[in-house]
């Protein structure tokens, strides 16, 4: 007799809905548009239905169901949530509290049905085959679309049919089978966490790990206070999306992965909550923002305890709110922005945009042509990709092998070497080895408040205060009613942790000055207890605060060096010489830059101060400071620093990039006198401006010998401040070589560039916001 | 005085001296790492079984990548005589690749590689000028021309200059050739004379003598 198996269906979760489709695709122009088949139903806390429990179950925010950590930055598809204003804001209004007889309106949740690789939990590219075919549901003919074998499904459509119409509503099925998919939220991510939040209090529900960090910000909705509403009514409704064409059958460069973050550009391109640096780590259509993805995958890479240097993803600020470009984790060094600006800055420049010390010319984001501005030459992309291809290839259109072709050239040429500059640079390995200090402590306290809030996510920590200016506010305006003793003995909880997180960003602090200061002499820089003096830690913090994270600081040494570098190996060209080695100029360089940072005597830190403050007295301990007229800040720039004005930081390092003995050594000399002439020659306008005004006096009534006078005095400061910089009096230029420069120039004055404004790129804008 | 000839390649065009003088810009032939070894590769797959469609393949690399960037405009041509019919029209650059070369190419694809290699440093020794001209700012003037080509290129020719002005017509050339600007290069030479009309003759002179492939005349 013949044994009758038949194979149990996988599919575990059963929606009720509606239909339909629409496209999706990386350009219009390139045809790839794919089909979107989507289901649409509801969500809500009507928890008599099945239904509802088993998605809510299921449906979490992408942190829950795919941990950043475990994340490539190809395969990010959200922004971070901010828990406090889900708190403050979406529950309330979920719950009616204050909008009670208003419209209240949702669009749709939008989910994405992700399917997951066999061994791991990480988004899978593409579906198992998708078959359609015709059968019965509960005896009526249906239209079934399936992915999966039987068996092993990931996804099933049921579409009934009547008189050979397929029904597109009310009792459309969609069948998944959440072993094999995960529901991956790319639009409506806050709301959704309003419910779930909803959800988890009333059962109880924060165990999992990956929730429980943001347990604390629901804290005020108990499930007492919660059920005193009309719960059954609270629904929003939700809408899946599928991509059946995506499926192992399909052959072009697109996934199931691209095919989310699309959606979520789409969906938020006019959200204005969506930060930049959120947009270029999701921007597939931007060369520039693939490059970064692949430079912040090589730090993500040292997650790892044999890791060769302290640098971890902690240190690079993933989510910069607001835009501003000034860092505001206390773990950050660096951020997406800085990073964005640095590569564009590094593959789009021409000679001409720099020159010296003056602010760079030219409008960077409108940049698309990869050859007119020297991004194909220096990735070597004609040879890599063929003269076709290479000329079909810009920055907003390139195909996914260009893309990783260019982006493998440019780990090589130049990622290697960014990534490099943030291990070795003593300022920065000071800081991010710190850091890793810190986590050791907190991770041997089995800190769980503090921790996360300085290493998990990004953003987390301003969230947090968010969250607790909110509650406060709730308090003293008495909207809890009964429940407040309770709020405040979680607002006093609240309080506390702000109180250890601030105490903690105190110690990362001076643990960071004691490494930057690490082989400087035991005396002079210290009390009697062996610890820093505070006002060391303080300078040491100021500089970091207002030089050293600043995207204009981080461009001059990046852009800077491979600047030189490219101007250097130019020449050489000309000559028919061979290029210079990237990996011998860069070891000089950075040796160079750490010899002037890396403090070692009580001098070395005088000079250091005297560079960016003030001259400092002889007691280091009492920190009296007076005014000098050689500081950076006098000398070479007297405006609030904007990125743009990089080359003014790249002039300070032109100084201490000497490269001795080396081929580039006369070419860094000639860029250096070069911005020498053109900061002397704005020095000495400012003094003289500045002679005019408490004079009253005009310009063409000074006498020679006032004209001298002036000049010798803007010499004294300016031949100070390289003093400060390590050059010995016999080596600074003397004022009849800096009078006589060749041709006189102003700092402050970009070079005259002809304009790129005819460029048709259509990036974003860069963010040029103030920093210090 | 004449300075002495400086060299200047795409990227340093800014520091060409900002004095009177003349210029002319080279070309160096391209033929990229990935199209010569997949070309090589491919004649050697097939030579022995389809000589013909081996040859077309060489033929194709050499056209498109060597010869195609080099090709002549077509001349309005008019021929007419007292009391005879009159013809006009466009005589187009009727141009043929060496048959023997093919053969030779197809025989010896890795030869593909020494002419690549020769090609790659033919300019100017070897080379015919693409365009000469002259300026009371030299510097200014190739910072127009390269700003011209850079906008033409990302124009994709939708725009046309207008025929009078010959900064631009050299400009879109180099954009409709798809000749990379990576591989143009120019040689400047101050003439110094305050009077502008010795660039003027030296530039009549040398167009008149080396007929610029892209040349005004």
């Amino acid at each position: 007799m013949a044994l009758s198996l038949s194979v149990t269906s996988a599919l575990n979760l059963t929606l009720e809905g509606s239909t339909g489709s629409f496209s999706v695709g990386r350009e219009t122009a390139s045809q790839q548009t794919v089909e979107v088949k989507y289901f649409l139903t509801h969500v809500g806390l009507n928890l008599l239905s099945g239904a509802n429990e088993e998605l809510l179950r299921h449906l979490a925010p992408v942190r829950e169901v795919f941990p950043p950590r475990d994340l490539g930055f190809d395969e990010i598809m959200q922004r971070d949530i901010d828990d406090a204003r889900v708190s403050s804001e979406l529950v309330p209004y979920l719950l009616d509290r204050k909008s009670r007889d208003l419209v209240k309106l949702f669009p749709p949740i939008v989910v994405v049905v992700m399917p997951v690789e066999t061994d791991a939990n990480r988004p899978a590219n593409h579906y198992p085959a998708v078959t359609s075919e015709d059968g019965t549901e509960n005896g009526h003919p249906c239209k079934i679309v399936r992915s999966g074998e039987k068996g092993q499904e990931v996804f099933e459509f049921v579409q009934p049919f009547e008189g050979g119409k397929l029904y597109q509503h009310d009792l459309v099925r969609l069948k998944l089978n959440t072993n094999r998919c995960r529901l991956v939220i790319v639009d409506g991510q806050h709301r959704a966490m309003a419910l779930l939040a909803l959800y988890r209090n009333l059962k109880q529900d924060w165990e999992d790990k990956n929730k429980a960090p943001y347990k604390d910000y629901y804290e005020e909705w108990t499930p007492n206070y919660i059920k005193s509403f009309e719960l059954a009514n609270i629904s929003l409704p939700i809408m899946f999306c599928t991509f059946p064409a995506l499926d192992e059958n399909f052959s072009g460069e697109y996934n199931v992965k691209m095919a989310a973050r699309s959606i979520f550009l789409t969906l938020n391109k006019t959200a204005r909550q969506v930060s930049a640096s959120r947009n270029r780590l999701l921007d597939d259509n931007d060369i520039v923002a693939l490059l970064l993805r692949d430079t912040l995958s090589s730090i993500k890479a040292f997650d790892d305890i044999h890791a060769p240097s302290s640098l971890r993803i902690h240190n690079i600020e993933l989510d910069q709110a607001h835009d501003r470009v000034k860092i505001e984790s206390p773990i950050a060094i660096s951020g997406v922005n800085h990073f964005y600006y640095m590569i564009e800055h590094i593959l789009l420049n021409r000679l001409e945009d720099v020159s010296g010390a003056k602010p760079r010319a030219g409008n960077y984001y409108l940049r698309s042509d990869l050859t007119n501005f020297g991004a194909m030459r220096r990735l070597n992309g004609w040879n890599l990709l063929g003269e076709d291809l290479a000329n079909a290839t810009n920055r907003f259109f390139y195909t996914t092998g260009a893309g990783e072709t260019l982006g493998k050239e440019f780990r090589d040429r130049f990622g290697k070497f960014i990534v490099a500059t943030f291990e070795r640079f003593v300022p920065y390995e000071a800081h991010t080895s710190a850091v890793l200090w810190l986590d050791e402590q907190l991770r041997l306290q089995a800190n769980t408040k503090i921790r996360p809030i300085l290493f998990e996510g990004q953003g987390i920590g301003r969230t947090f205060e968010n969250h607790r200016k909110h509650l406060d506010e709730k308090i003293r305006e008495k909207e809890f009613g009964a429940e407040a003793p309770k709020l405040q003995e979680i607002l006093g909880r609240l309080d506390a942790t702000r109180k250890m997180v601030a105490d903690y960003e105190v110690k990362l602090k001076a643990e960071r000055a004691n490494r930057f200061l690490a082989k400087a002499d035991k005396k002079g820089l210290r009390g009697d207890d062996g610890q820093l003096y505070p006002k060391v830690v303080e300078f040491i913090t100021w500089l970091y605060d207002n030089v050293l994270t600043t995207v204009a600081f981080q461009t001059a040494i990046i852009g800077g060096f491979f600047g030189e570098l490219e101007r250097a190996n130019i020449a050489r060209e000309k000559l028919g010489q061979e290029p210079l080695e990237t990996q011998a100029s860069f070891d000089k360089f950075i040796d160079d830059l750490n010899e002037f940072f890396e403090v070692v005597r009580p001098n070395d830190f005088r000079r250091l101060v005297e560079v960016f403050q003030g001259t400092l007295g002889d007691e280091i301990g009492e920190w009296k400071i007076t005014p000098s007229a050689s500081t950076f800040k006098r000398v070479v720039y007297r405006g609030e620093m904007q990125p743009a004005q990089w080359p003014k930081y790249k002039y300070l390092l032109l100084e201490l990039w000497r490269a001795t003995g080396t081929d580039l050594e006369a070419s860094i000399a000639g860029e250096r006198d070069v911005a020498r002439f053109q900061i002397f020659n704005s020095l000495e306008k400012e003094y003289q401006k500045d002679f005019l005004e408490r004079n009253l006096r005009r310009e063409e009534s000074l006498t020679t010998a006032e004209r001298n006078a002036i000049r010798t005095e803007a010499y004294d400061a300016f031949c100070k401040f390289l003093r400060n910089l390590g050059w010995k009096a016999s080596d600074v230029p003397t004022k009849k070589s800096l009078v006589e420069a060749p041709q006189t120039e102003d700092a402050n004055a970009a070079p005259e560039v002809a304009t790129d404004d005819w460029d048709d790129g259509d990036a974003s804008s860069v963010v040029e916001e103030g920093e210090a | 005085m004449a300075g002495e000839i400086q060299k200047h390649l795409w990227a340093d065009l800014a520091n060409a001296p900002a004095a009177p003088g003349i210029y002319a810009w080279y070309y160096s032939p391209q033929i990229t790492d990935f199209d010569l070894d997949r070309a090589i590769e491919n004649i050697e797959s097939i030579r022995g079984t389809d000589r013909g469609e081996a040859e077309r393949a060489a033929r194709t690399l050499l056209d498109d990548r060597i010869f195609r960037q080099f090709r002549e405009e077509p001349y309005q041509a008019v021929v007419e005589g007292p009391l005879k019919p009159a013809y006009r029209g466009a005589l187009d650059h009727a141009f043929e690749i060496s048959s023997g070369l093919v053969s030779r190419v197809v025989d010896h694809p890795e030869r593909l590689r020494s002419l690549r290699n020769i090609l790659n440093r033919s300019a100017p020794m070897f080379a015919s000028p693409l365009y000469i001209g002259m300026s009371v700012d030299l510097r200014s003037r190739l910072a127009t021309h390269k700003s011209l080509i850079e906008r033409y290129r990302v124009a994709r020719l939708k725009e046309r200059p207008s025929a009078r002005n010959s900064d631009a017509g050299f400009a879109w050339q180099i954009a409709k050739r798809q000749i990379s600007p990576d591989r143009l290069m120019v040689f400047t030479c101050v003439t110094g004379d305050d009077d502008e009309s010795t660039a003027v003759d030296i530039e009549n002179v040398l167009n008149r003598l080396y007929y610029p492939i892209l040349g005004r005349n």
